[in-house]
């Protein structure tokens, strides 16, 4: 049975274990003290003794890196996620927030009841490593596995910080939030604010990884699409003259018609989009250099580095921040600024790191230029339910050719 | 992996209780693939384990805590990401209704758990030592070794004869010998390494 936390356990001898271990494994000669300590350690438990002898394993060894290696790979891209999770934080609370309910008993109990799936005997891998040799090697096994789309999930975090996933299969009542109950719903989550009034707000926030995207109702009646790698914070009950949320990432909204209190979309310090009853997307993705909004319907001002533009219906404005100027387009094709929520890409007259930059979003892929990008132009559009080996045979037809290694695509010209 | 800033721990623990973002982003530097790595054992899913990762640390920012040391600090982080980790899996099992699929071998216990927290920590070391080498020795390395990618691939994506990444190859061992040596350590750690 799990114990609560492991804030009891010697930390130094553990480091002090890991040293050992590394030691063993690089040949380093122990001394007679070191290698009763380590001999100890090994009997404390069958876990022990196993990991003793997988590091011996050269090619358990070489697994195990290999799947560090992977981490390893993500990890920039990741770290750039974090960072800007935390300065949202910043932003967000002024005061810390209290300890989280993470540690509170129930989760212990959850644990404790639950036998759990996979055991660490069955380790990283479940394909044994065959013998080294041409065409026989996880890389080339990797590439013939077609790597599946996108799909609907994403992960909730509460006003205390404790996280949930949410994905299509739950149903019911996950959390209160000050009087306010957070519900999902055949996938979508929304907000019940019940009879009584709901105590003073607090915030939330759902996030969608690469290969995910999710459908949520604010607590006002708005809906909204969230695309993949986006995050959305928005107060569990909408008080005070406006209505305040921020955005990354990309996200469709359908903003329920309440005029006295304007319903406002913050991308970043200094772009704020502020709307009355409207549909709209924003695509404000960190790493594209444009934060686009779309209208649709209704009308938007657009508040960005001291300039303000109204849109029409079918406009869109292009915030650049680097340069910190807006530009106001009309007649954009909807259709294709639409198409993610329609579950389709468009690539109409996309640039190739366009297009590659969205497979990146929906197949959590890293793509990778052999030398340099190339100037391919595309058209048309393709259902976001094919694999991404489907999407690349079509693609090919344009003058580009891609090598899939794992979870690695390689663009050659 | 890249260089890691050093902080002496006191200053460290200070900083993280103040929630100054540079301690927080060496406190990613060093912690992050670690606990990736220890849940992606525990889920077998790396995007979902990643996500717990990047969770847990974001939850040592919400708390209020100032830990008296960096091992209590371990252990907080640990302790988080393993809870996920198994409440995921408590999801999963909901889901696909795989409650009677668990064996008794299969249980988490602390006992497997903390051996999994030393491997991960394991595994930190010893990636190190190869991140450490200089870049296009490393790249071998890691397309031949890490990536397990056939030689001629290898070869082909450098744009070097099978001769030339013979050599460099040949060349890698031989760099990240002379570093282990300097460490003090046998070649032992390479032969595991390349053949």
């Amino acid at each position: 049975m799990p114990t609560d936390d492991f804030t009891s356990m010697d930390h130094a001898f553990d480091e002090r274990i890991v040293r050992l271990l590394h030691q063993q494994l690089t040949g380093e000669v122990l001394t007679a003290g070191e290698q009763q300590e380590l001999d100890t350690w090994k009997n404390r438990s069958l876990s022990n003794t196993a990991l003793s002898e997988k590091i011996n394993d050269e090619a358990a060894v070489q697994q195990m890196l290999q799947v560090w290696h992977q981490i390893e790979r993500n990890r920039e891209q990741n770290k750039i996620r974090f960072l800007s999770m935390l300065q949202d934080l910043q932003h967000s609370s002024i005061s810390k927030r209290p300890l989280l309910r993470f540690l509170s008993h129930r989760v212990f109990r959850y644990a404790a009841a639950v036998a759990l799936l996979i055991g660490v005997a069955t380790f990283l891998w479940v394909n044994q490593r065959k013998p080294a040799g041409p065409g026989n090697n996880m890389a080339a096994a990797g590439k013939n596995m077609p790597i599946a789309p996108g799909r609907d999930g994403a992960i909730l975090t509460l006003a205390d910080g404790s996280t949930m996933v949410l994905d299509s299969a739950g149903n019911g009542v996950l959390a209160n939030q000050n009087g306010t109950s957070v519900v999902l719903q055949n996938g979508q989550l929304a907000y019940n604010t019940g009879d009584g009034a709901a105590g003073a707000p607090v915030y939330n926030t759902v996030s969608t990884p690469k290969g995910r995207q999710f459908k949520l109702i604010l607590p006002d009646g708005t809906k909204v699409w969230l695309n993949a790698a986006s995050i959305i914070r928005y107060p569990t009950s909408f008080e005070g003259k406006e209505r305040n949320i921020t955005l990354q990432g990309e996200a469709y909204f359908e903003v329920s018609q309440d005029a006295k209190t304007p319903f406002k979309v913050t991308t970043d310090e200094a772009t704020t989009i502020e709307v009355l009853g409207t549909s709209f997307n924003i695509n404000a993705y960190t790493n594209e250099n444009i934060i686009r909004t779309t209208l649709l319907d209704g009308a938007v001002r657009i508040n960005a580095y001291h300039q303000t533009a109204t849109l029409k219906p079918g406009q869109q404005a292009a915030v650049k921040p680097s340069k910190g100027q807006m530009v106001v387009l009309n007649a954009v094709n909807t259709d294709q600024v639409m198409a993610w929520k329609n579950g389709l890409f468009n690539f109409d007259d996309a640039s190739l790191d366009e297009v590659m930059r969205q497979l990146e979003r929906w197949y959590d892929i890293e793509v990778v230029y052999e030398k340099g990008i190339p100037t391919a132009h595309f058209g048309g559009e393709i259902n976001k339910q094919n694999t991404l080996q489907d999407v690349l045979h079509i693609l090919e037809g344009s003058k580009v050719d891609f090598q899939l290694e794992g979870r690695k695509l390689i663009v050659k010209p | 992996m890249p260089g890691v800033s050093s902080y002496e721990e006191d200053e460290l623990l200070t900083a993280i209780a103040a929630n100054d973002t540079a301690a927080y982003s060496h406190l990613y530097d060093v912690y992050y693939n670690t606990l990736v790595y220890f849940s992606l054992s525990i889920i077998q899913d790396q995007h979902q384990a990643e996500d717990i990762a990047t969770e847990s640390l974001l939850k040592l920012w919400q708390s209020p805590n100032r830990f008296e040391s960096i091992g209590k600090l371990r252990a907080y982080l640990f302790t988080l990401a393993r809870n996920a980790s198994l409440n995921y899996l408590k999801h999963l099992r909901v889901r696909e209704k795989r409650s009677l699929e668990i064996s008794e071998q299969e249980q988490h216990d602390d006992n497997s758990i903390a051996s999994l927290m030393a491997e991960s920590e394991l595994m930190r070391l010893i990636y190190q030592e190869i991140a450490r080498l200089p870049d296009n020795y490393r790249q071998i390395v890691e397309l031949l070794y890490l990536q397990d990618m056939p030689s001629a691939d290898v070869a082909a994506q450098l744009d070097i004869s099978m001769e030339n990444l013979r050599q460099r190859k040949a060349r890698a061992i031989k760099e990240l010998k002379t570093v282990l040596l300097k460490k003090g350590v046998s070649s032992q750690f390479l032969s595991i390494l390349f053949f």
